[in-house]
């Protein structure tokens, strides 16, 4: 073979370059930690991690969404557990107040303890939540369901707000105020088969023992409706209760997707370091032969050995 | 005695000859298309019938040639042009997903998806203002990324127009070039002298040219003029340059077609960098429509995603009602990807906020409420509908239905681009090995070795100097000759 000096200096110029861009692409895979710089590095698994990266995103959206609901349902847990206390302390009252050798006078002091507790579960039905939304305002989130002067004139709306947990599932996240209370708008004294809402029921017991009604009315009529408020108000906790563990095992399986997804994800972009450091290796010593080699070789020429 | 006198004054002459030959070969030792020369010698001729025989007269240099491989020039130059094509598309493709940045934060991919997750998050609060900042900001900044893309694009195919002019210049004058050189070299020919170097010049001007564009070079036999021919018509006819010129066809699109100067004919380019170039420009960056069954460029992609998404989230926002109840509004105005942008009533107005319909009733009604969620959950879940990708063709052909989500679609996109990059690439380090080694080959052939010159001019020395011995030893033979009468 022929040798000239452009063979020899095109060689080394060809073979120092390519283990340069050797060097440099391993360096660029370790300094950023991600071996596909552009989708052209490696289309399919380009395409792999974008989609890998859409569904983590999703799912952390999915994720933000159950948290978001969660608060909101945690804290009608908490409205309802006070209802709920309130309601069982008026039973007692109510039975108390059945009883036939109370005085009209010791009658009239459970009543009052009956309305005072009518005003305390009127500003519990008037909670919000940390984003200032009425819990039990149904879509009417910023006005007050109970105003002080007259329950019936709140806006009794039953509208249910819901929240998408998984592609194309939703779920109903709030308890409106007609499902705790009933229908505001239901007379206040209603007929026997007309279930009334919490409010009319304590007035009306209320009224039966301020008035000196006699005891079956109250045990017949007012401990039934209480015994039903209150069923439906365990009802509703257990439903909230059911909704809040739905969302927390749905938010578990998202967070066990992602780190499934993002361990895929690293696995598909990410450098391998200790691979990398090993190529680096590699790549950097055959750079260094190649220099030192082309610096030894190219220098050489008949003519400095010419006297 | 005088024969011996002669035959060592040409060789003396030869060996001036062949040192100035190899002066010349050291001297362009780096001169890009250089080939070698050799200075061929040959016995002269002898004279005859004397009584012994014929009596030789010495060395005579025939000609200087130049040593060079037609062949291996011929595949170089078929090697130059897929290469330059490739280079060119690689080039280009990279600077397209450098536009795009894909991954990352400020990609539309990421835009989209943000952008979604923004109705996601509203429709988990309708009423929040926070989120409604969130929302008209996240869809800003969709629509912004969009319109950067739009003229970051336009403005790619623009350069590349400007890049296609230039080329067609360059071709232009190396075409030129070429032709002044023919003439030249015609005239050496004639002269009965070897154009050794006026050809190397030419060699190189062609095989330059067929980095930009795929070409045939044919060497006239007896007039040593070469003609080259792109895609069968002329380009180089002897001494005549045909040049290339740009017809501009649309100036909406940018777009322009390359003529034959003398014909106005449309030339067909068939490779090296012009083809990869106005392959990319009319093909991966189209701006137009595709004809119908083929996938259509970039450009109309981004286009025709902005165009779908501005009517996708319409068709839903103008139902739905804003907390001040206004309905009946768009959220994005604009038609294409140039010009998106979220209604300025929205983004400008004091009270813009409360427009952003989230709720699908009035508010003001009893089905209504500020919690009223229901567009704001329709628009999110938006993301996952199938809407891009179908096409209504002519019948009887059934119409495909649409078969990807915006973002879906987007990525079959990078997808597509991904891979045409990867080929452009792969191909751009398969011919640079394959022409490497051609011109290795050449090179083995052709190129100075200095070495071997050096070497050379010794030998030459050595016969300078044995001719000039041969002289002064003749001189005193003849020296002696003239003694003799003394």
């Amino acid at each position: 073979m022929r040798i000239s000096n452009n063979t020899m200096i095109e060689h080394a110029m060809r073979d120092i370059g390519a283990n340069k861009v050797r060097v440099a692409n391993v360096q660029r895979d370790i300094t950023t930690g991600v071996r596909i710089h552009r989708g052209s590095d490696d289309p399919t698994s380009a395409a792999r991690a974008a989609a890998l990266r859409q569904q983590l995103a999703v799912n952390g959206t999915y994720a933000e969404n159950i948290d978001r609901a969660g608060d909101f349902l945690m804290n009608t847990d908490e409205a309802l557990t006070k209802l709920n206390d309130a309601m069982v302390r008026i039973r007692n009252l109510a039975l108390q107040g059945a009883s036939g050798h109370l005085q009209q006078s010791d009658k009239e002091v459970i009543a009052r303890e009956v309305t005072e507790l009518r005003e305390l579960i009127r500003t519990v039905g008037n909670t919000k939540d940390a984003q200032g939304r009425y819990l039990f305002g149904g879509l009417k989130t910023q006005t007050e369901p109970l105003p002080a002067a007259d329950v019936t004139l709140g806006p009794n709306d039953a509208g249910t707000m819901s929240v998408e947990v998984a592609q194309g599932s939703t779920m109903t996240y709030n308890v409106t105020g007609f499902q705790v209370f009933g229908d505001l708008l239901a007379p206040a004294v209603a007929p026997s088969n007309f279930p009334p809402n919490v409010f009319g029921t304590l007035d009306e017991l209320a009224s039966f023992l301020n008035g000196g009604t006699n005891d079956r009315s109250i045990t017949d009529t007012s401990l039934a409706r209480i015994d039903a408020h209150i069923d439906s108000l365990s009802a509703l906790r257990t439903e909230v209760g059911a909704r809040i563990q739905r969302l927390d095992l749905a938010k578990i399986r998202y967070e066990d997707m992602n780190m499934t997804l993002d361990g895929l994800l690293q696995d598909t972009e990410a450098t391998d370091i200790a691979d990398a450091s090993l190529r680096l290796n590699q790549y950097e010593a055959a750079f260094r032969a190649s220099l030192s080699v082309g610096a030894r070789a190219l220098p050489l020429s008949l003519v400095d050995f010419l006297r | 005695m005088n024969v011996g006198l002669y035959a060592s004054v040409r060789g003396l002459l030869a060996a001036q000859r062949a040192v100035d030959v190899a002066s010349h070969n050291i001297a362009n030792a780096d001169t890009e298309g250089y080939s070698r020369q050799r200075a061929e010698q040959s016995a002269g001729t002898p004279m005859g019938y004397s009584p012994y025989g014929q009596v030789g007269t010495g060395v005579q240099i025939d000609a200087i040639r130049r040593i060079r491989d037609g062949l291996l020039d011929r595949q170089v130059r078929q090697e130059s042009s897929p290469l330059g094509e490739s280079m060119a598309r690689a080039e280009a493709i990279g600077q397209i997903e450098d536009l795009l940045g894909e991954p990352g934060a400020g990609a539309l991919s990421t835009k989209l998806a943000e952008y979604y997750d923004g109705w996601n998050k509203l429709a988990t609060n309708p009423e929040n203002y926070n989120l409604r900042i969130a929302l008209r900001d996240t869809a800003t900044e969709l629509t912004t990324t969009f319109n950067r893309l739009y003229s970051d694009l336009q403005g790619l195919r623009q350069d590349l127009n400007d890049r296609i002019d230039t080329q067609i210049a360059d071709i232009n004058s190396k075409a030129s070039q070429i032709a002044d050189l023919n003439y030249q070299i015609g005239a050496t020919i004639a002269a009965g002298q070897n154009p050794n170097d006026l050809k190397d010049q030419q060699d190189l001007l062609i095989e330059q040219l067929s980095m930009m564009v795929k070409l045939q070079a044919v060497e006239e036999g007896t007039s040593g003029m070469t003609n080259v021919y792109v895609a069968g018509d002329p380009l180089v006819m002897r001494t005549d340059a045909f040049g290339l010129n740009l017809a501009p066809i649309n100036p909406l699109v940018d777009q322009s077609v390359i003529n034959y100067s003398p014909t106005g004919l449309p030339a067909v380019i068939t490779g090296g960098s012009l083809k990869g170039m106005l392959d990319i420009r009319n093909n991966v960056l189209a701006v137009l429509a595709p004809p119908a069954g083929e996938a259509g460029g970039l450009v109309f992609q981004l286009n025709s995603l902005a165009a779908q998404l501005i009517a996708d989230t319409n068709a839903l926002h103008t139902q739905g009602f804003g907390l001040d109840g206004t309905t009946t509004l768009n959220f994005f105005n604009g038609t294409d990807a140039g010009d998106i942008v979220v209604n300025q009533s929205i983004t400008n107005l004091a009270n813009g906020l409360d427009f952003i319909a989230a709720a699908a009733n009035d508010p003001g009604t009893l089905a209504g409420g500020p919690g009223d969620n229901g567009m704001a959950q329709l628009i999110a879940q938006r993301r996952d509908a199938l809407t891009m990708g179908g096409f209504a063709p002519a019948p009887p052909a059934l119409a495909v239905p649409p078969n990807a989500t915006f973002e879906n679609f987007w990525k079959q996109e990078l997808t597509n681009l991904a891979v045409l990059g990867q080929a452009a690439n792969r191909s751009v380090t398969t011919q640079e090995t394959v022409l490497a080694s051609v011109k290795d080959r050449r090179d083995q052939i052709s190129a100075v070795s200095t070495d071997e010159e050096m070497a050379n001019v010794i030998r030459y020395q050595k016969a300078y100097a044995a001719s000039a011995k041969l002289i002064s030893t003749i001189d005193e033979m003849l020296d002696t000759l003239m003694n003799i009468r003394r």
